[in-house]
């Protein structure tokens, strides 16, 4: 049978003849595997705490839990376990299966012979109604109007708590599974944490998870992140983002901030973030890499697929091979499908498609979202007036900024 | 006291660390600058046309009690990341959260129509029908937000905000008897004239207020400011509460030099203008104008958000500009509503104005020992604050301040329950126009 947590919570428990041994103030459980299992009552009389466990409790009913236990008493209440009331109901959960953050209005619980297990939580209207005490006069007007009554129930094995307090409380969140999330859901739950579980999170983070995480997150928080670290951190992070995230991570810290980070990166990089910088936001400048794969078009097949084991790229641009001529013109692009299917002595230039459409530094935003519908390129090469390559912009890069809403709530 | 609060204050002075502290800088001046909302501006400028410097000595401890509830606040946003409504809904359970946020919701429909009051009044001083400028504003303000560029043009209307430096100059140019204007200042004078009384308190209501508790934590928390640069923030609260007063202290002087001092009567908001002809002369009229419809716009913007913001942070419902309407309809719903329905009720001919904004006046004064109760006793919670909790001399000051702003609060609920308990003339708490 199932209970409502908001149902118990102030009941009258009784004890065996009847008696009143107080309130209920909380219920302590411990979780087991998949499940998590009332242990026992945390019982209020007068401004005593008595606990009583489970074993010792005959039933319980909306309102009322009678004990077969005689008197009043009942133990010192266990503080290192997770209550209820005090560590669950309102706190904010990850819901696993949506990849949200919401918050606990009612703990239902299952009611079975020798056990009360926690199913779940309701996040939704009704079990805000039902605490507030408006349930029973709301379901009237619902049924009234004819509206259908809409349970929002989440599993117990489908959630996981984000402590309230800052110190990681008996309910600690389990950070393996929020690992699964793509890094743009982890950025939203990320959002809602303190800062300490913040931290703690990012450190059982491996660096490129770190890096994805850092890329999806609010200017803010990119911020506070990089604060945390520490610069040993920071350094072996931003070695595992590619340039163009480094530059917009760059350009939306304070000047001083900025400068800091690009002095910590090789000389290198360094240089190259700088350029992507110098190029406003929206413009194929700021929106490029210079992390692709560029060959000379007189290489063998062979040869090409030799350096690319080599030097495996993990950008979205390694899709494709730009290639270059002598004074590093850009003169034909070969995608990995053709590379994969050519023989081994061919010359990249033989298997090359043209490339349809350049753009240079400052062509905006517009312009490229323009060319990718007209040709579905899977990138858009950046070329100066020599018609040399300076980098790539990722169709799906460009697409993704054209489609974003303008807000500096989240960018 | 002042030993203690010196120390507590010294603990760093940002100027060796500038950019840094140009990096935190935010949350406490805006608040405070939005603070300074036409109803802040009226109230002011009532108090010095009726008692020339005779409230002035309410500015000290008002500023001293506003830095002490704003720092709390603060406080709570660097340590715990979450907003206020965040915290009493995981801390004293969800009758609490909603029934607060229900009157938060009830204040703020009042605090929003004295936006647009000020705006309407700021209209028809330029010779701008109601009927014009109350729509256009009110569209021009939800539309900020949909776009979500308002935080651009926040610091544009922060920037606006510096009009309120022609009150500084203008004070200045009236020349004042700085030895009266200090001794006024220092030495706290006393009536029990009923107008007095109700002034007096409409000053403290309208500078500590609940929605700014609410918006300057969860601001704080927005902006994931951590606990190592808290000496930082603390002074972006702290300059932002001085500002504000002084801000207040110059227009209370530059009414009462001139408005007072001629014997004239504020009966209209042009009549409030006079107070700027010191320097502006002729163009007084325009100049108040400019600063009340920047206060009101600035005010009308930022208001209804941040109660959206704290209502669907406390219930747990999808907040923010970057989810569109059909993912957060409680969000946009209760952000549009809150305008329709302040600028809206300005333009209902024949709508109850007056006795709108004294009973949100009322539910304010209610709200604000609730929330300031429910903070002390968050701000000392060991589980949440760990060793951030209030110290005993902090403890006591914020108490005393507590019961002190309780009193006022209970006084100004009665006397606009009760007009004839304390109140002779009536003392309107916001502009009205017409």
């Amino acid at each position: 049978m199932a209970l409502y947590l908001s149902d118990l919570q102030g009941a009258w428990v009784l004890d065996r003849s009847g008696r009143r041994v107080g309130r209920l103030e909380d219920l302590v459980v411990r979780q087991v595997g998949q499940t998590a299992d009332t242990t026992g009552l945390v019982v209020r009389h007068g401004r005593r705490l008595g606990y009583w466990p489970l074993a010792v409790v005959a039933t319980v009913a909306p309102g009322v839990i009678r004990l077969q236990a005689a008197g009043p008493g009942g133990g010192p209440p266990p503080d290192g376990e997770v209550w209820l009331v005090r560590d669950l109901l309102d706190a904010q959960i990850v819901d696993m299966t949506g990849a949200r953050v919401v918050r606990v209005n009612d703990v239902v619980l299952d009611d079975q012979p020798e056990r009360l297990v926690v199913a779940g939580v309701d996040v939704g209207l009704w079990g805000l109604l039902r605490r507030l005490g408006w349930a029973a006069p709301a379901r009237w007007l619902a049924s009234f109007l004819g509206w259908r009554a809409m349970e929002t129930f989440i599993p117990w094995a489908d959630l996981a708590p984000i402590p309230k307090g800052p110190l990681p409380g008996p309910l600690a969140i389990s950070l393996d599974r929020l690992k699964q999330f793509h890094p743009y859901d982890l950025a939203e739950v990320v959002e809602a944490m303190g800062w300490q579980q913040r931290q703690s999170l990012c450190h059982t983070l491996s660096d490129p998870q770190l890096a994805k995480l850092l890329h999806e997150s609010r200017p803010a928080m990119q911020a506070a992140m990089l604060d945390e670290m520490g610069p040993a951190r920071v350094a072996r992070v931003l070695a595992a983002m590619a340039a163009d995230d480094i530059a917009d991570l760059v350009a939306d810290l304070p000047p001083a901030r900025a400068q800091a980070l690009l002095a910590t990166l090789p000389p290198d990089r360094a240089g190259m973030v700088g350029h992507l910088l110098s190029y406003a936001a929206d413009t194929a400048g700021g929106l490029m890499t210079t992390e692709m794969l560029v060959m000379p078009q007189t290489a063998t097949v062979t040869a090409a697929v030799r350096r690319l084991r080599a030097q495996p790229l993990a950008a979205e641009t390694a899709n494709e091979i730009h290639l270059v001529d002598r004074e590093g013109r850009l003169t034909g692009v070969v995608s990995m499908r053709h590379l994969l299917l050519a023989p081994g002595h061919a010359r990249l230039a033989s298997i090359a498609s043209p490339v349809p459409a350049t753009v240079y530094g400052h062509t905006p935003l517009a312009r490229i979202v323009d060319l990718i519908g007209r040709y579905r390129p899977q990138t858009v090469p950046v070329v100066d007036g020599g018609r040399r390559l300076l980098g790539v912009v990722s169709s799906t890069d460009a697409l993704t900024l054209a489609c974003l809403p303008k807000t500096d709530d989240r960018g | 006291m002042r030993g203690c609060l010196g120390r507590w204050l010294s603990r760093a002075w940002p100027w060796p660390r500038l950019p840094l502290w140009l990096a935190v800088i935010g949350p406490g001046i805006i608040t405070a600058n939005v603070d300074n909302d036409p109803g802040g501006i009226t109230t002011y400028s009532l108090a010095g046309a009726r008692f020339g410097y005779g409230l002035l000595w309410t500015l000290i401890p008002v500023t001293v009690a506003l830095i002490l509830v704003q720092e709390m606040c603060a406080r709570m946003g660097v340590v715990t990341g979450k907003g206020l409504s965040d915290l009493i809904r995981e801390r004293f359970g969800v009758r609490w959260a909603f029934y607060s946020l229900l009157a938060l919701v009830i204040a703020n429909v009042g605090n929003v129509l004295a936006e647009f009051a000020g705006i309407a009044a700021a209209g028809q001083i330029a010779g701008v029908s109601k009927h014009l400028s109350v729509p256009l504003s009110a569209l021009f303000v939800w539309w900020l937000a949909i776009k979500g560029s308002y935080r651009s043009v926040e610091r544009v209307m922060l920037v606006g905000s510096a009009v309120y430096l022609a009150y500084v100059v203008s004070g200045l140019l009236t020349g004042p008897h700085w030895g009266t204007v200090t001794r006024a200042l220092v030495v706290p004078t006393w009536s029990f004239q009923a107008d007095y009384l109700s002034m007096l308190l409409a000053v403290a209501g309208t500078t500590i207020t609940p929605w700014m508790q609410y918006y300057l934590q969860s601001s704080i928390a927005d902006k994931k400011l951590k606990p190592e640069t808290y000496a930082l923030t603390r002074w972006d609260v702290v300059i932002g509460c001085v500002l504000t007063n002084v801000v207040a202290f110059f227009i209370i002087v530059a009414c009462a030099e001139t408005i007072h001092r001629q014997g004239l009567v504020i009966e209209s908001a042009a009549d409030a203008a006079v107070a700027l002809e010191p320097l502006a002369g002729d163009w007084a009229a325009g100049l108040f104008a400019f600063g009340l419809f920047n206060a009101g716009l600035l005010s009308a913007s930022i208001l209804p958000l941040a109660t959206a913001y704290a209502i669907c942070e406390g219930l747990g419902w999808e907040t923010g500009l970057n989810h569109g309407f059909r993912e957060a309809p409680a969000f946009y719903g209760i952000y549009t509503g809150l305008i329709v329905l302040g600028a809206g009720l300005i333009l209902l001919p024949g709508a109850p104005l007056l006795p709108i904004m004294y009973w949100s006046q009322v539910v304010n004064g209610i709200l604000l020992p609730v929330v300031l109760i429910l903070m002390l006793r968050l701000v000392n919670n060991r589980r949440l604050m760990g060793a951030h909790v209030n110290g005993p001399g902090l403890n006591l000051a914020a108490w005393a301040t507590v019961v002190l702003l309780i009193a006022c609060t209970v006084l100004f609920v009665l006397s606009s329950l009760w007009p004839g308990l304390l109140v002779a003339g009536g003392v309107a708490h916001g502009p009205l126009p017409e």
